[in-house]
Parts: C-alpha cells; structure tokens; sequence
C-alpha cells in the first residue's frame, strides 16, 4: 500500500503553495497594509492548499458542487474574496448581512439531502437557526475579539484544533475528510514563518473566515454525514473560538498567557479524539 | 345492425389475441433479488457485498422487445457486507455516501434482442449522483406461474464498472477501481 502518495497530496503540495503565497507576500507586505491584501496573501493560501489536496486525493471539483465537502472547498475559496467586498463597506449592518447570507448558503447547500429528505420544515428552521447562527457568531467574535495573528502561539492553537478535527474525523469514519482537515493544517503551517518574521498581518479576518469554513464546516459535515459526535463537534466549536478568538477573551477571565491557552486548547482536542476513540470501538 | 355486431365480434377476437397484446409491467420483488458486488482488496482477496434494499419495475413486450423499459433504484443505505464497521465505512462520506446520495439508479433507454432470452439493455446509471450512459447484457432466465396465483419472470445481468468515473476515488489502488456487479431480478407480474 502506497502511503507516500496521499502524503505528498495532501500535505506536502499544499504546504508548498501555502509556503509560495507566504514568501511572495512579505515584501509586498512591507508597502501596503490593506485589508485584501492580508485576505488575499493570508487567507487564501490555506483555502488553495484545500482545494489542491482534493484534487490530488479525490479528483476534480465538480462545478457546481454535488456533495457537501465540494461546498466547503469552494466556500473556503470565497470566503477570502468576501473580505475583500466587505471591506467596500463601511456599514456594519451591510457586513452582518453578508455574513449571514454567506453562512445561509453554506448551510443550505452543504446539507441539502436533509433540508430536501430529512428535515421537515421546523427542524430545516431550528438546524439552519443553530449552524447559522454558530458560524455568524464566530466570525463576528474572531473579528471584534480576535487579533492580527501576530503570535506564533495563534497559529499553534490552530493547527491544534485542525488537527485533532481531522483525528476525530477519521476515528468517526470519515478518512478523506480527515485527509482535507490535515491539509488545511499543512497550508496553515508556513504562517508561522509570517508570525516569527515579524510580516504580520494587520487583519485577520479572511484566514479567520478559511478556518472557520473549513474547520468547523467539515466538523458539521462529519457529524451529519458521518458518525462524528454532538459533544466532539461542541468542543471542536470551542476549540475553533479559543483559536481564534481567545487570545483576548482568556485575558478576561485571568488566562492570557500564550502557553496556558495552548495547554487549552490541546486539552480539548485530546479530549474529543479520546472520545471519538472510544466511541468508535478503539479503546 | 348485422355489420356492426360483426365488426364487434371482429374486435373483441383481435383485441384477445397476442397481436394485441400489451407489454406486461412486472415489480421488483425485492425479497428474490440480488445486487451483489465484488472487488479486489489490496490485490490478494476479493470482497463480496450486497444491498439488502431495491424497488423498481420492468415493463417486457415479449413480441417488440425494444418497447420494454427497467427501472431500479437500489438504497445505498442499505449495503451490507457481513461487517458492521465496514459497512458503516461503506456508507459513510468516503465511499457511498448514503445520506448525500441516497439512491443508486438505473434507467434503460433501448432494449434490443440478442438471440434467445437475451437482451443488450442501454440506459443511464446514477451512482455517487454522477449520471452515465452504460450498456450490459441480460439473461432472461424464466417466467412462469407462482403457487400464489401470480405470474413471475426473473433474469441476470453482469457487469462492470469503475468506480472512480462517479467520483469515489477514495483508496482506488488498495480497493480496486474496477467493481464487478451482479443484478439478479425477479419480477412479479401486476
């Protein structure tokens, strides 16, 4: 059995583009601080990586999408540009709306069989009420609450929680979606030469929004597609926060510390992969 | 009034006899067919599996076989291979993808006569929600008349496809591309 192969395409191809975007957007850092630029340079390499390991691993994307996991790559893909035409808008309430009409149609097209088959039309209400509402409420947090992510201890909590999703999500039957989450932790990997370097991005926004598509979106694609747990996709949500959105809300409540939060957040991911563990029969 | 009586008996003898006969519609019964499929795991052995869960229908003129339509849908809920975990494997996103892709469909677009009892039966599959035009050959085992008053008509039919050309590509090479499938049907007249 070749395991050389889904190595290099799923990880090592998407670190080279990731590692590619990064070197190139250094210099051009170093003159201009605009939003698109940190969406464009920091955002949508990881999503890139993404969509290069499922070419590599699983063949073309179809256009439009026809499962769930095709969605995700593609709104990850958007999801950078979207912090471009956000930043066209000055009122807040515009880029609520476009929050909330991106993460609707991320809903609504990843978990079409249940809104079509599954659900009826309460259920459809209370389900894309919770997804939905989960989404807004973490991009709008890793916005206000999140910062540039300027230290390295950021990005470790993140490849973190991607990793142990993409452990979790194997354990929970679901190898290829395992395979995406470990890539987009492989694409994540060369920003912490931004944040050693010291070419930090002013704003965070656009690979706070890749994350939490890919992420959490695949988490939500194992649970209603695969076996993953309710209660692992709860922690991977808390994780997800804590990631991204925790440098300052752990300041609150007398946890700043880059090294306690990190302690955090591998706890939790341990925790949720010890579950799955045992959920699946392992231990 | 002579006439008219006449071209009634004339009618009612012609709409009776096989020139007039009606392509008879038969529903799968499910408890008497097999999809089975195997394929060849890591080179060495072959893995044998079936789906428990199949409706459909054929309609058979036995005078103009090219009238005749089939129509299957089999539940990819519904595979079994004698192995829990592998079988919630198969189900899950990396294989069959059940609670995406429900049903695996196939409907004919031409039936031709090949020699006796067999038929080249063309028509587009769905598998995995990626539609194909694809062609086999089916054997017409019988037909005939069951204990319980009904009228029965089975057949087989072997083929092949690759699995990577509906998009599941995950692990081809240690589980093989190319599926060998067997769909042996029964029928019961309606």
């Amino acid at each position: 059995m070749n395991v050389i192969d889904p190595l290099i395409k799923g990880v090592i191809v998407p670190l080279v583009i990731s590692l590619a975007f990064v070197l190139l957007a250094m210099p051009i850092w170093k003159f201009s601080r605009r939003p698109w630029v940190d969406a464009v340079f920091f955002g949508l390499p990881v999503a890139l990586g993404g969509l290069s390991a499922y070419l590599g691993l699983n063949g073309p994307l179809s256009l439009p999408p026809n499962d769930a996991l095709q969605w995700i790559i593609l709104f990850a893909l958007i999801a950078p540009l979207l912090v471009i035409l956000n930043s066209f808008f000055q009122k807040k309430i515009v880029s609520i709306v476009i929050c909330v009409a991106f993460f609707g149609g991320l809903f609504w097209f990843a978990l079409q069989p249940f809104v079509e088959y599954t659900w009826n039309f309460n259920e459809g209400i209370i389900h894309g009420m919770g997804i939905v509402g989960g989404f807004c409420f973490l991009s709008v947090a890793a916005h206000f609450f999140g910062r540039p992510l300027g230290e390295p201890s950021d990005i470790v909590c993140s490849l973190l929680v991607l990793g142990g999703t993409a452990a979790a999500l194997v354990l929970s039957g679901s190898a290829l979606m395992g395979q995406m989450m470990g890539a987009y932790a492989a694409a994540l990997g060369p920003m912490l030469i931004v944040t050693n370097f010291g070419a930090r991005p002013q704003n965070s926004t656009g690979i706070s929004l890749v994350l939490i598509v890919a992420c959490l979106g695949l988490a939500i694609v194992g649970h209603y597609f695969s076996e993953l747990s309710l209660i692992s996709l709860i922690g991977i949500c808390l994780g997800v926060f804590l990631s991204l959105c925790g440098a300052r809300s752990m300041v609150f409540f007398g946890f700043g510390k880059p090294l306690i939060r990190t302690l955090v957040c591998g706890g939790i991911m341990l925790a949720i992969v010890g579950f799955e563990l045992f959920q699946s029969g392992y231990i | 009034m002579k006439l008219l009586r006449n071209v009634c008996v004339v009618l009612g003898i012609f709409s009776s006899t096989s020139l007039w006969a009606k392509p008879e519609v038969y529903e799968l019964d499910n408890d008497h067919s097999f999809a089975i499929f195997s394929i060849n795991h890591l080179g060495v052995s072959t893995t044998i599996g079936r789906f428990n869960d199949k409706k459909g229908s054929l309609v058979f003129d036995s005078e103009k076989p090219e009238n005749s339509k089939i129509d299957f849908t089999i539940m990819t809920e519904s595979v079994d291979t004698h192995n829990q975990k592998r079988d919630d494997h198969l189900r899950g996103p990396d294989f069959f993808n059940a609670k995406q892709f429900p049903v695996m469909s196939f409907k004919s677009k031409s039936i031709k006569s090949t020699g006796k009892d067999t038929y080249d039966v063309s028509g587009e599959i769905m598998i995995h929600g990626t539609k194909k035009d694809m062609s086999f050959s089916v054997q017409k085992i019988g037909e005939g008349k069951d204990p319980w008053g009904g009228y029965r008509m089975g057949g087989i039919a072997r083929f092949k496809i690759k699995r990577s050309d509906f998009g599941m590509n995950f692990m081809v090479g240690p589980v093989a591309d190319e599926v060998d499938v067997t769909f042996a049907f029964e029928g019961i007249k309606k």
